[in-house]
């Protein structure tokens, strides 16, 4: 029996579908994190970096 | 406590270095491209010279342009802000060079082996394997020196802008090496080890991942970077600039298959690609929204500074191409775009406003930085940004209506049913204003190009008899300590606490690994189920491998790159199947290493040409396209009527296919010169009985002339 043959018999037509779960999972909690109150002040300092490099 | 200052400087003259690279190369690569859409309208302009055809200097261009502009202006970019936002000089100067010269040498080996027809005919992965294994061992030469400046960092926090490098430097490497793997069937040929759906898939991911990790992350941080120093002002939202970057990494991985609409790739793959597609127009215009209200306060700025004007049109272009860039992976419109100019205005779109543009206000911003001297004309940089905005203008405004008419006229039926335009060269003639109008816009855009040299070589003329060397100063960073950023305080709460992510970014190592993660399982959610899943390319019995001399004639159409205007891919719609035959079916192309389906039709599709016409009609279409299809703008090629082909280059070619488990039996790997032999003596005295030339038996246009007859005749066995 083939490689092939055992994946054609697992049935992973949904496979991609899991992956997009997994995906949107993810991205959720970055989404949720980066808006948390409590990282306000360490992005508002991170975001003036470019500008704090003594450079104009 | 007492902090230990250290003191450092920059490398600028690497940044010099690849700044020169970039405004060269991309007058080099644009003049390529003129040359090229000059030809389309001036056939003849090829002179009959093999190293001056469309179909050899059509990936010069894109791969010039590409690599040679954008890849030096990336370099630019990166070299500069990452010192700065690390404080740090680049881990090694020795790698530095390494870098800068290694690049420049593969993009010389490409200027020189594409014209000659050494390709492997994968879009915008075109250069042979010694030079994959080049460009390999350079980007990791770049990513360990980056690596290596992060590791020696004395700024904790790793800015937005160098997560989008990172993620460039993973993902590049990972899309390069497995788009790359193939087997060498001599010093400058080798084949894909995947064949026909599988490597379309291969070659779409990369293809698509290209865009999105060498011509948009990289430039996005250079947005994150460069455009907040023109402002003076902080970028918009720190938050939505992390947003953006964590969804274009989740997304913009699985988009590659809407390339392949309506093709022999499994239609799931096809609708997941169309889906994160569309996904991706939200994180895109998250990122241009971020970049334009950057600006919020300095409006006025940009009527003034040059530099700002370009990078608001660059930010503008990143819209809209990133708003049509999912219209596109829409089946039912690609239906109508795909394999028409509508793409080329699109990638030009992306290209000439948001690529070029970024590039050039980081280049005029950079030049009284690294030069050490004014600006030489700020009015012919301001020039240069109208010149270039209407040249972009005329480029695209033709070219989009040139997608739309030929889509339409090779749709279009009459009322009788029958195709309104059966013969292809209607709808190619019709193009013929457009395309001249396209040149124009093309030709400013380049002028725009001629007076950045200018104003960099005067800038340049100015610089100081010695660059002076500003010194730096900033303490080390600690181990597991948190520093400040600067005017923070390391006791600030919200910057002490340990939140996850900052820890996280501020491990690079760590940080890599999963923007890696995030790549790879997205690709192998999809590679997976499309390789080991027999169904999705089901077999036919009918199909068999290429005859030795027939597989000889691909190697020449590859090495022609006659793939840059005829696809081999008739898709099941009416309007294709009544002007080309049956649709293709995956499992004729199970022997196509690579595959060869185009993305572009300047001619028509050839996957069912097999037997449509006699011998002598290819031969005399060859010598001069004219003779056979008067108004036809496609090159001549009459070299392949005096060259002869390559016996050993056969056996090698048979050989390799072997390797890739192509089942030719020893006796036939044995026996390949011999037969191939055979069977072009029998071609050509056909030819010869038809009222052609003689004596072609040896000659390549009888391989090519074996392949193309071959060509979508197996599944009529």
């Amino acid at each position: 029996m083939k490689l092939s043959d055992v994946m054609a018999g697992a049935r992973l037509e949904v496979f991609a579908e899991i992956g997009l779960v997994i995906f949107a999972m993810a991205f959720t909690v970055v989404l949720v994190t980066t808006w948390l109150r409590s990282n306000r002040d360490a992005f508002e300092r991170a975001r003036r970096i470019p500008l704090d490099d003594g450079e104009r | 406590m007492t902090v230990r200052l250290e003191r450092f400087t920059y490398d600028d003259d690497i940044v010099r270095k690849f700044m020169l690279a970039t405004v060269v190369w991309g007058l080099v690569g644009m003049l390529v491209g003129l040359v090229i859409a000059l030809q389309l309208v001036i056939p003849g302009l090829t002179l009959s010279l093999p190293w001056l055809s469309f179909g050899r200097l059509r990936p010069l261009h894109t791969n010039a342009v590409i690599f040679a502009f954008a890849g030096n202006a990336i370099f630019t970019g990166v070299y500069y802000s990452t010192q700065r936002l690390l404080r740090a000089r680049m881990w090694s100067d020795t790698l530095s060079l390494a870098h800068f010269w290694g690049w420049q040498l593969i993009i010389v080996g490409a200027a020189l082996t594409l014209p000659l027809g050494i390709t492997t005919s994968k879009e915008y992965a075109e250069l042979e394997w010694p030079l994959d294994v080049a460009i390999a061992l350079v980007w990791v030469i770049f990513a360990v020196n980056v690596f290596g400046t992060v590791a020696r960092r004395r700024e904790r926090h790793l800015y937005v802008a160098l997560w989008f490098y990172i993620a460039t430097l993973i993902a590049i490497a990972v899309l390069h090496i497995f788009n790359s793997l193939e087997v060498p069937a001599g010093p400058f040929k080798s084949y894909s080890v995947y064949a026909g759906v599988q490597d379309a898939f291969m070659q779409w991911w990369y293809g698509h991942n290209a865009v999105a990790f060498f011509l948009t992350t990289p430039f996005l941080g250079m947005m994150y970077y460069f455009l907040p120093k023109a402002a003076d002002r902080p970028v918009f939202s720190y938050r939505l600039s992390i947003l953006h970057f964590w969804t274009l990494v989740f997304l913009y991985i699985w988009a590659g298959p809407h390339h392949l609409h309506y093709t022999a790739l499994p239609a799931w793959a096809s609708t997941l690609g169309m889906l994160f597609s569309v996904m991706l127009w939200m994180p895109s215009w998250g990122g241009m929204v971020n970049g334009l209200l950057t600006l919020r306060g300095a409006w006025h700025k940009v009527t003034e500074d040059p530099v700002l004007k370009f990078f608001v049109a660059a930010i503008t272009f990143y819209g809209m191409s990133t708003f049509e860039g999912p219209l596109l992976s829409i089946k039912s419109v690609n239906a109508l775009s795909h394999y028409t100019d509508w793409t080329i205005a699109h990638v030009h779109a992306g290209a000439l406003g948001w690529v070029g543009f970024m590039v050039f206000g980081m280049v005029y911003w950079l030049l009284p930085r690294l030069f050490q001297a004014p600006l030489w004309s700020r009015r012919l940089a301001e020039t240069h940004f109208w010149v270039g905005t209407v040249g972009i203008v005329l480029y695209l405004v033709p070219i989009y209506t040139a997608g739309l008419t030929q889509g339409l006229m090779l749709r279009a039926f009459d009322e009788t049913g029958r195709l309104a335009y059966p013969d292809f060269v209607e709808t190619v003639l019709r193009l013929r204003p457009m395309y001249w109008a396209r040149a124009v816009g093309g030709s400013l855009y380049i002028v725009g190009m001629l007076f950045c040299l200018v104003n960099y070589y005067m800038t340049w003329r100015a610089r100081p008899a010695a660059y002076a060397r500003a010194e730096q100063e900033a303490p080390a960073l600690a181990v597991g300590s948190v520093l400040p950023i600067a005017g923070g305080s390391a006791s600030a709460p919200g910057f002490a606490r340990a939140q996850w992510h900052r820890r996280w970014e501020g491990m690079p190592l760590t940080f890599g690994v999963w923007v890696a993660v995030a790549v790879v399982v997205a690709s192998l959610f999809e590679i997976v189920p499309l390789f080991l899943i027999r169904s999705n390319v089901p077999t036919i019995a009918a199909v068999r491998p290429y005859t030795p001399l027939e597989l000889h004639g691909r190697d020449i159409y590859i090495a022609e790159g006659c793939n840059n205007c005829h696809s081999q891919m008739v898709r099941p719609i009416r309007a294709e199947t009544v002007r080309y035959g049956e649709y293709s079916k995956a499992g004729e192309f199970v022997y196509d290493h690579p595959f060869l389906w185009g993305s572009r039709r300047i001619g028509p599709d050839l996957h069912r040409i097999g037997g449509k016409y006699p011998h002598l009609w290819h031969v005399r279409h060859m010598d001069d396209p004219r003779s056979t299809t008067p108004q036809s703008i496609m090159p001549a090629y009459p070299w392949l009527l005096r060259a002869p082909y390559e016996v050993r280059a056969i056996e090698r070619g048979v050989a390799a296919q072997v390797t890739l488990g192509v089942p030719y039996t020893p006796a036939e790997v044995a026996g390949a010169p011999a037969a191939a032999h055979a069977q072009a003596k029998g071609i050509a005295d056909e030819i010869a009985r038809q009222g052609g030339p003689s004596g072609l038996e040896d000659k390549q246009i009888v391989a090519l002339v074996a392949y193309l007859q071959r060509l979508g005749t197996d599944i009529r066995r």
